[in-house]
């Protein structure tokens, strides 16, 4: 039942940035920021055991598996503060911001593209 | 009139080449324990120690030994036996695509709680991009288990035409066993230069292109990719035309040749040879007997061997095939698009991969009946 409690969180939070909107406009970011922060933490918390799963199976894909939980993180990441600052009215911002964790992505993929390339060349000289 | 002219020429040279055999009135077998150990030892030793134990004697294969290797029970063994040994494999490939799948769904469907962005396409290339870099792996070696195979396949039908070819010129057939031996290597040799210089390339190149043309960021390759595919489904066309061809043409030409070699030998015996043409008589019909029950024998073993070389990869490919089907129905179901082309491109690929095993193996083998068909002309004497 952890759902009633996260909505619950959720409508106390959304209670909270409104009436603190009515007095004080520019306190409404941080409660926001808490809110993401909390509801996050509390959806972290849910996804251990499905990570816990995941984890068990790395004898088929170890490395593939630790790369992936790596692009998970960046991509919710990414994803939550990019939303954070589209809410602010920083629109160019969450892009930049969603264009550097495409850049990490990209990174990450290197070493992969590199072996993947290396196994087309030694096809392609067949 | 040019007719009876053309016989009389070809029954000139053939009796040409038999004079230079070394006949004499003999009711013992020539000695064939030295092309025989020469054709065991171009054997590849996996072949041979998969063999019965005592079926390649000095003097041929032991029949007896050959029925009981061709039996349906020792054969299911031995599927049994290629099929658990390739089984770990392709289940942990299986086990690695479905993982990869279900990662590719999860963070994706993660990331769209967010909104759809163009992180999620990323994360979906970099899931592909770890299912194509398994894949790639394991069609490289089926790419270099298929060559092998070609090539082994080669240098065993080179060693078996040999003493198939030693046979029917002792046996009184040199122009079959110019004619046979010199058409089937001449296929082989065909058919070995097209797929190892031409099929083989061209497989790689398309699994080299399907990578990329299967990745969102790909799709322009298509065209180049379906290029390529047409070339491949056109060569194998081609190489069945080719088969056909030059098995038509050795057909007729062993069959001529099996016609005038025994007419000549029958001339031969009667008339033309003073010191075997009235000796020889029963003694001949033993030999020829001989070297009938010889050649079967060897066909027989020609027929076994290239089952034993081809069937460990058809079941590779057989098995990998199946695994592709099962991750692209797993693929479809997660809808994961980029994975699922990926694999029905190289599920084709292997398509191909198999259909080249097999027409050589069937090459070979409706050759070598047809060849062992052919009598001896001394056992028609």
């Amino acid at each position: 039942m952890d759902s009633f409690k996260i909505s619950a969180v959720a409508f106390l939070c959304t209670v909270v940035a409104v009436l603190v909107k009515q007095y004080r406009a520019e306190f409404v970011l941080p409660v926001r920021t808490a809110a993401s922060i909390v509801l996050l933490g509390f959806g972290s918390a849910l996804m251990v055991p499905v990570l816990r799963w995941i984890r068990a199976l790395d004898c088929f894909a170890a490395e593939e598996i630790a790369l992936l939980m790596r692009a998970l993180c960046i991509v919710l990441l990414v994803h939550i503060c990019a939303a954070i600052c589209r809410d602010c009215g920083e629109a160019s911002v969450a892009s930049c911001l969603e264009f550097a964790g495409r850049a990490e992505l990209l990174l990450l993929a290197l070493p992969l593209l590199d072996r993947i390339l290396s196994v087309v060349s030694v096809l392609l000289t067949w | 009139m040019v007719r009876r002219l053309l016989l009389w020429c070809e029954m000139l040279i053939v009796a040409a080449f038999l004079f230079a055999l070394p006949l004499s009135a003999t009711d013992s077998l020539p000695d064939f324990s030295r092309p025989m150990s020469e054709f065991y030892a171009a054997l590849p030793d996996d072949i041979r120690q998969s063999l019965p134990e005592g079926l390649l004697t000095p003097d041929g294969p032991d029949a007896e030994k050959l029925v009981q290797a061709l039996q349906p029970d020792e054969w299911l063994m031995w599927v049994r036996e290629w099929l658990y040994a390739g089984l770990p494999g392709a289940g942990q490939l299986l086990g690695k695509i479905v993982l990869l799948c279900i990662l590719s769904t999860l963070i994706c469907r993660l990331a769209e709680s967010f909104g759809r962005s163009k992180m999620i396409s990323a994360v979906q290339i970099l899931t592909a991009l770890f299912v194509a870099l398994a894949l790639l792996q394991e069609e490289q070696h089926m790419l270099e288990t298929v060559s092998m195979c070609l090539q082994r396949l080669g240098v065993t039908v080179d060693a078996l035409l040999a003493v198939l070819g030693l046979l029917f010129a002792t046996g009184g057939n040199p122009a079959v066993a110019a004619s046979g031996c010199g058409g089937l290597m001449a296929l082989f040799a065909g058919l070995e230069n097209l797929f190892a210089a031409l099929m083989i390339p061209l497989l790689a190149a398309t699994l080299g292109v399907a990578v990329p043309a299967s990745l969102p960021i790909g799709r322009r390759l298509c065209g180049v990719l379906a290029a390529i595919k047409r070339m491949v489904a056109f060569l194998l066309g081609f190489s069945g035309v080719l088969f056909s061809a030059v098995f038509g043409l050795q057909t007729v030409l062993a069959a001529g040749a099996d016609s005038v070699a025994s007419r000549t030998v029958k001339f031969a015996v009667g008339n033309a040879v003073p010191v075997i043409g009235g000796v020889m008589g029963d003694t001949v019909r033993t030999v020829g007997a001989g070297l009938e029950y010889l050649k079967d024998t060897v066909g027989i073993l020609g027929v076994l061997l290239t089952l034993l070389l081809v069937l460990p990869p058809i079941l590779q490919i057989l098995l990998h095939r199946a695994v592709l089907l099962l991750g692209q129905s797993v693929a479809e179901l997660l809808e994961c698009p980029a994975e699922m082309k990926l694999m029905r491109e190289f599920s084709t690929v292997c398509g191909w991969l198999l259909a080249l095993v097999c027409a050589c193996a069937a090459a070979f083998i409706f050759a070598l009946v047809l060849f062992v068909q052919i009598s001896v002309s001394i056992a028609l004497v």
